[in-house]
């Protein structure tokens, strides 16, 4: 993940975001006293970077098959925005059968623009980057 | 009460109990971080396979279930808490707005996935993240973020996404500021009766939760061999250590910040044997702590070998460690 893949529209940039992350602990000091200590991120046993690694590999996975006509930008965006289809299912406040049935390319060009409305406010994108398929959107 | 002027800000270890803390705090109650997780019972330990959460991995909890520090600490110390749930998102922002220009300073319970300011990479679907708007400036809303060092700033529109967010344990507009604080607590009182609500929960719970869990845990571990596929076992291993060890845990799955609310027990009330089981808590903290290395080892390095055994029996011995912690603790309350 680069810097790139974060679009926002303040001037924080990837890396000042990662640097304002206070990683507090609480840790003996020499006295065996408790003290609140604060790690930086780079020091500490991070998980969450790998797992965000993962799901963007699965989201590069399902982008060729975007391209071959095989899948749908939904499915794409909601790897890319680490979703999975149960969580999106539920922020879309619908069954998870009827999201899996929007990744079919037939079925998700027939979606009406109130339905990628929404899509496309929980992917923070626009309406025409889920038609027109525009991946680092 | 006494209401200071100024908020201050300060990152905490985790977020309810430091959102808990500083709202205290600014209605002038001098009390600490592990003071409140401890006093609240926030200690617990539950492994549900049944339920699931986000990528279908199993609940792996470390502390007790969101919201009930600010009802443990409500019963705990006499303290009273303005709460309100909304239906309607707009009536929702407009009540905040208005306590925001009254100076009141709110807790709010937000959706990681919809706070902009979090690096996207953290930016999960977890609902139960707490935070306190503390004040608007130029239209927006000045946010103390107990996972960061400085105050952040955050849009209305994406503060109502953050509050309306959809899903399990959803926020639902929830929000909270103390209205009550009783003159005199007598903490010297109070904290055997926090002890030994954590002793209870978890030594006599029944299996998926206390101690009966841990081992439940570390026997579920090493019968996957197997039964599952390599790749799961290595995301359900790296999802316990996730848990156990990333921001708002205070390091340890939360011993820590239990043997911290030990040892400042002890200095309160002087009973050698809170000392002796703060320094064993902070060893079982270190089991813990270990256990999760060697889990995401095996997530991060997708070629090594599992070695489920090893691993259940690291997870056995914290498990050991901590049950000695509660027995020893017994005596107290």
């Amino acid at each position: 993940m680069t810097t790139k893949d974060v679009k926002q529209n303040q001037p924080m940039t990837h890396d000042t975001r990662w640097k304002k992350m206070a990683w507090t602990i609480y840790k003996v000091d020499d006295q065996g006293q408790y003290k609140t200590k604060v790690e930086r991120y780079d020091d500490h046993l991070i998980m969450t970077v790998p797992f965000a690694d993962a799901s963007q590999e699965k989201a590069e996975e399902v982008r060729q098959r975007v391209l071959k006509n095989e899948s749908s930008p939904i499915e794409y965006f909601m790897y890319k925005r680490l979703l999975d289809p149960k969580a999106l299912a539920q922020a879309m406040g619908m069954t998870e059968w009827r999201l899996k049935r929007h990744f079919k390319p037939g079925v998700f060009e027939k979606l009406d623009r109130n339905k990628l409305q929404e899509y496309a406010k929980i992917f923070n994108v626009q309406v025409d980057d889920l038609i027109n398929f525009r991946e680092d959107a | 009460m006494k209401v200071r002027d100024r908020y201050e800000h300060s990152a905490y270890a985790h977020c309810e109990t430091g959102t808990v803390v500083s709202l205290l705090r600014h209605h002038g109650l001098e009390i600490s971080e592990p003071m409140v997780f401890g006093l609240a019972s926030g200690l617990m330990f539950a492994f549900l396979p049944f339920v699931t959460m986000m990528g279908g991995m199993p609940i792996v909890a470390y502390r007790s279930i969101p919201k009930s520090i600010i009802g443990g600490i409500q019963r705990r110390l006499g303290v009273k808490f303005e709460v309100r749930k909304y239906r309607d998102k707009a009536k929702a922002m407009e009540d905040l707005s208005e306590l925001v220009d009254q100076k009141q300073v709110v807790g709010v319970q937000t959706s990681v996935f919809w706070l902009p300011y979090f690096p996207r990479e953290m930016r999960i679907p977890f609902n139960a993240h707490n935070i306190v708007i503390f004040g608007k400036e130029n239209g927006e809303y000045l946010v103390s973020e107990p996972a960061f060092e400085e105050p952040a700033r955050i849009k209305p529109q994406d503060l109502q996404n953050a509050r309306f967010a959809k899903g399990i344990l959803a926020p639902k507009g929830f929000m909270y500021y103390p209205t009550y604080i009783p003159d005199k607590i007598d903490f010297n009182a109070l904290i055997p009766k926090a002890i030994k609500r954590t002793n209870f929960m978890m030594l006599s719970a029944p299996t998926p939760c206390g101690v009966r869990g841990i081992a439940y845990l570390a026997n579920y571990i090493e019968k996957l061999g197997g039964k599952k596929s390599e790749k799961y076992i290595r995301s359900l291993l790296g999802h316990i250590a996730l848990m156990q060890e990333e921001v708002g845990t205070g390091g340890g799955g939360f011993r820590y910040l239990y043997a911290a609310f030990l040892e400042e027990a002890y200095e309160r009330m002087e009973i050698p044997v809170l000392q002796e089981a703060s320094g064993k808590m902070t060893e079982a903290g270190d089991l813990w702590r270990n256990f999760a290395l060697v889990c995401a080892r095996t997530f991060k390095r997708k070629e090594s070998e599992i070695d489920l055994p090893h691993i259940a029996n690291l997870l056995r011995m914290a498990g050991r460690a901590e049950k000695e912690v509660h027995l020893m603790l017994r005596k107290i309350s």
